[in-house]
């Protein structure tokens, strides 16, 4: 569904993605974990379309999403919950919903628009009760944990083919974390394509098809999930590498 | 009592042209940071219009809306060719090519029609006075108000309960995340521009009717005035803006009627000096939600 | 042995304030050479333009002062050229003008008179108290709302001083000024503000307002107060400013509240940043090439374009400086010298002298780095963003 070949993109001078390469399946789970500044956040921009690639394919369903801007991928069914949530505080929490149908109401004719749009904010309801309690709340009034959930929920108002996850857990106590990933579980029932982007490779790993590690910009290991997980090479990413001299 | 309503009346009058003015200008700043030097001369280019269609004894309606129209046009175009590339720029850097853009219309002005003054003949009716429960009001005050209340509440529908209102404020807290949720960004600056146009074009109709003539370098004081109206109002803030124009406006009749007479001629320096001290108080603005370091 | 060099100013890193001082006042006096040579060479041909553009570099030096150490940009600087203007005027006109012209103004100032240069300082020195006195006010102000209010405090000064009249004629024209910028007194101001100019630059106080201006935050936490870092640039830039009224009031002889407003204010802002709004160099540099261009446009208007004979039309040379305006922003905002300046440095020795020459690659210009376009792109701005 979704492949990426040799993706180089980064800030002013400095290259923060250096040639990452992945292939995503329909419906499958894919992790991408490494360390603080690995690049996992620029490759998810890259992706999504909100930063400009500055040479190698990206490709959806097999069009190329080259020049394309980030309301167009949108448009097209790639949604990205963003790293820190991002919700939008000056908006309630109805709203932000709303927003996140854009791509949605987009899709398809006017007529049908509202229809689409309420069935979406029932859904969202539904799955999410404490959305409903508190929808008319400013954004910036719920807790992290509420927080995500809202994310997520934006982000499913698009209803996309693609949902790109970055760092759900972040700043989440573990027992929201749960939550966050069951839901993330019944998405993938559903037969939802993910990627997931986390620091903490444990869950991600245990939870994920596929998996890719970056480190400095560059694919450190990838493979399945249990691949990677089992690779002696896996604490290389986050500790540096172990020589003789430091055993 | 009649003279405390006077007072009234003659403050929400007098704030009603700034309150439209701030909105104009606070619609383009709230989604890309500019404070559009140039709005004050959108103006003056409807007043050369008025004065045209004056002398070609054009329908009133056709008129009205051919000098919306051309405030709109003028403003999107501006939008477009000039402020398209400076979309991320700074707040300064946007006022300093405002300034640019202010040059160009200016000149245009003078080079199309000469230096000097041009009369703007106002229909008569404006002019007549009525009197309720004591309070004089001019019809032309209680037109500016009322359009000020139409222009506002509109404003605010469009705002709380349209779908390209939702896209505008979610793009003007956060526009990276407005298209990654799907907004085209093009359309909501293009949008704000127009709308921007369309009340400055509201304004200058009930500027020129009041003031009769229009040159070429226009008046400086209401663009100055509506900037300081949404400085004092909070930055960025719609809600901010109404309150800076009202303040505004309360503040000069205040002044105009309770200044001691040997005072008067300077009326609009104690303004300015009121609002000033006003920022001391509170950078912010009276609304304001952005700390002003970080505009 | 010395040597000189352009050195941009990289970060907040120190140079040696007397190598700097010295070398961009030498760089003013040697302008100041070069333009009495034209003179004496084309036999005062164009004596008006060149006092024109000894006026207008001191101005645009003293708005340099303001925006390249705190990074505001102010649209009041006229107000203190005003301040300047009236108050030399006030004190050179004969009194026998004064008593027939302004009747009413106090004994003191309208019986006597004071020489040239001193009522010039005095011009200064009025404005920078002014400056002072209002100074804390302004400054807890940045970027966008101190632009806009600069404005109002434009337009304040504006309409006192057209009801001032016992002191100024309000509307009516101030005249009778005595002919006094000759090119002694306007390039030696020139250069005495230059040197003001990049003392102020490489002092301890120049030096924190710039800290300040990159990252109030940390400036404060390393103990600098914000809003008093800034008050010195701002009255050294009024200063500087009111000696440019004092001259133009000795240039122009004669005036009113509406030779210093927004027309006049527009082009020094557009020289400042053409120059480089970072650089003393660069006010000077800005000043030289706008006054050239706005000299060109005034032919352009009067119908010459060189040998060539074109119709004459008013409001070219606005319409060129609009467009000049904006390109200049979208193509280069950190304008012609951007940070740079010429500084008078002493070669690294063996076991030589301590001090700024000892910071690693401090001296050539070479390497660019992200953090240097960083610097150097939004000179106008604080960093951060919206």
């Amino acid at each position: 569904m979704l492949e990426v070949t040799d993706l180089v993109t980064g800030y002013g001078k400095a290259r923060a993605v250096d040639g990452v390469s992945l292939h995503v399946t329909q419906g499958s789970v894919f992790a991408v974990i490494g360390p603080n500044g690995a690049g996992k956040t620029t490759l998810m921009r890259a992706i999504c379309g909100d930063l400009p690639m500055w040479s190698g394919a990206i490709t959806f369903d097999g069009d190329s999403l080259r020049g394309l801007r980030s309301d167009a991928r949108a448009k097209l069914g790639i949604t990205l919950c963003p790293e820190g949530r991002r919700i939008l505080s000056t908006l309630s929490v109805e709203e932000n919903l709303r927003i996140g149908a854009t791509p949605l109401a987009r899709r398809h004719a006017r007529s049908q628009r509202k229809r689409l749009v309420q069935e979406g904010l029932e859904l969202a309801y539904e799955r999410f009760p404490i959305l409903r309690e508190r929808r008319a709340a400013p954004g910036g009034a719920l807790s992290g944990g509420q927080q995500q959930m809202l994310a997520i929920a934006r982000a499913l108002m698009s209803n996309p083919s693609l949902l790109l996850l970055d760092e759900p857990s972040l700043g989440l106590a573990p027992l929201v974390i749960e939550e966050v990933y069951g839901f993330l579980k019944t998405l993938r029932a559903e037969g939802l394509t993910l990627v997931l982007v986390e620091e903490s490779a444990a869950r991600a790993l245990q939870f994920a098809d596929r998996a890719l590690v970056m480190k400095n910009g560059r694919t450190l290991l990838d493979g399945t999930a249990e691949e990677v997980r089992t690779s002696p090479r896996l604490s290389e990413a986050f500790l540096g590498e172990i020589s003789e001299a430091t055993l | 009592m009649t003279a405390f309503f006077q007072s009234l009346f003659d403050a929400l009058s007098a704030g009603s042209t700034y309150v439209m003015l701030a909105l104009g200008i606070t619609l383009l700043f709230g989604v890309m940071g500019l404070v559009n030097f140039a709005y004050g001369d959108l103006i003056v280019w409807c007043g050369y219009l008025m004065a045209l269609l004056a002398g070609w004894h054009v329908n009133a309606v056709v008129g009205i809306a051919a000098v919306v129209a051309l405030a709109t046009v003028l403003s999107v175009g501006m939008g477009e060719t000039v402020f398209r590339p400076f979309r991320k720029a700074p707040p300064l850097t946007l006022l300093l090519a405002s300034i640019g853009v202010s040059l160009v219309l200016q000149a245009a002005i003078r080079i199309i029609f000469g230096e000097g003054f041009r009369p703007v003949p106002t229909p008569t009716f404006l002019g007549n006075t009525v009197v309720v429960g004591g309070v004089r009001m001019s019809v032309l005050a209680l037109v500016s108000l009322g359009t000020a209340a139409v222009v506002v509440a509109g404003l605010y529908v469009l705002l709380q309960h349209t779908t390209i209102g939702l896209q505008m404020r979610a793009y003007a807290e956060d526009s990276d995340v407005a298209g990654l949720m799907g907004v085209r960004r093009e359309r909501i600056l293009t949008a704000a521009f127009a709308l921007s146009g369309v009340i400055a074009g509201i304004v200058a109709m009930l500027w020129f009717a009041k003031i009769g003539t229009v040159q070429p370098s226009g008046d400086l004081n209401p663009t100055i005035k509506a900037f300081i109206a949404i400085v004092i109002g909070g930055l960025g803030s719609v809600r901010g803006a109404v309150i800076g124009g009202l303040l505004l406006g309360l503040f000069e009749s205040a002044l105009g009627a309770y200044l001691p007479a040997g005072l008067l001629p300077y009326v609009e320096g104690f303004a300015f000096l009121l609002i000033i001290l006003v920022l001391i108080a509170r950078p912010q603005g009276v609304a304001g939600k952005t700390v002003e370091l970080s505009r | 042995m010395i040597r000189l060099r352009w050195t941009r100013e990289r970060g907040l890193q120190r140079r040696a304030t007397s190598g700097a001082v010295v070398a961009v006042t030498v760089l003013a006096g040697l302008v100041g050479a070069i333009v009495g040579v034209y003179l004496a060479l084309s036999g005062g041909a164009n004596y008006d333009l060149l006092i024109t553009f000894g006026v207008n570099a001191v101005l645009v030096v003293g708005l340099q002062v303001l925006v390249g150490n705190t990074g505001i940009m102010s649209f009041g600087q006229m107000a203190f050229v005003a301040i300047g203007a009236y108050t030399a005027g006030i004190l050179t006109t004969p009194t026998a003008i004064k008593a027939s012209v302004l009747p009413q103004l106090p004994t003191i100032f309208r019986d006597h008179t004071m020489p040239v240069i001193p009522a010039l300082l005095l011009a200064g020195l009025v404005a920078g108290v002014v400056a002072l006195a209002i100074g804390p006010i302004f400054m807890r102000l940045t970027g966008i709302a101190a632009g806009i209010t600069s404005f109002a405090f434009l337009v304040i000064v504006n309409d006192f001083l057209r009801h001032a009249s016992s002191f100024t004629r309000g509307n009516e024209t101030f005249f009778g000024v005595p002919q006094s910028a000759n090119l002694p007194v306007v390039f030696g101001s020139l250069t005495g503000a230059v040197a003001l100019a990049a003392i102020i630059k490489w002092s301890r106080l120049g030096l924190q307002a710039r800290a300040v201006r990159e990252d109030p935050l940390a400036a404060e936490t390393a103990g600098i107060k914000v809003i008093s870092s800034r008050v010195w640039p701002w009255v050294g830039s009024a200063f500087i400013s009111g000696v440019a009224g004092a001259l133009l009031a000795y240039q122009l002889t004669a005036f009113s509240p509406n030779s210093f407003y927004l027309n006049q204010t527009i082009p020094i802002v557009v020289m400042v940043i053409l120059g480089g709004a970072n650089s003393v160099a660069g006010a000077v540099v800005g000043a030289t090439l706008l006054t050239a261009f706005q000299e060109l446009m005034r032919n352009v208007e009067d119908g010459h374009l060189g040998p060539l004979h074109i119709p004459s039309v008013n409001g070219i040379a606005e319409l060129a400086l609009g467009v000049g305006l904006i390109l200049l922003l979208l193509a280069r905002p950190e304008g012609v010298m951007s940070s740079w300046e010429p500084q008078f440095l002493a070669r690294r020795r063996n076991g030589g002298r301590p001090g700024p020459t000892a910071t690693p690659a401090g001296d050539v210009a070479s390497a660019d780095s992200d953090a240097e376009a960083a610097t150097e792109a939004a000179p106008l701005e604080e960093r951060s963003q919206r």
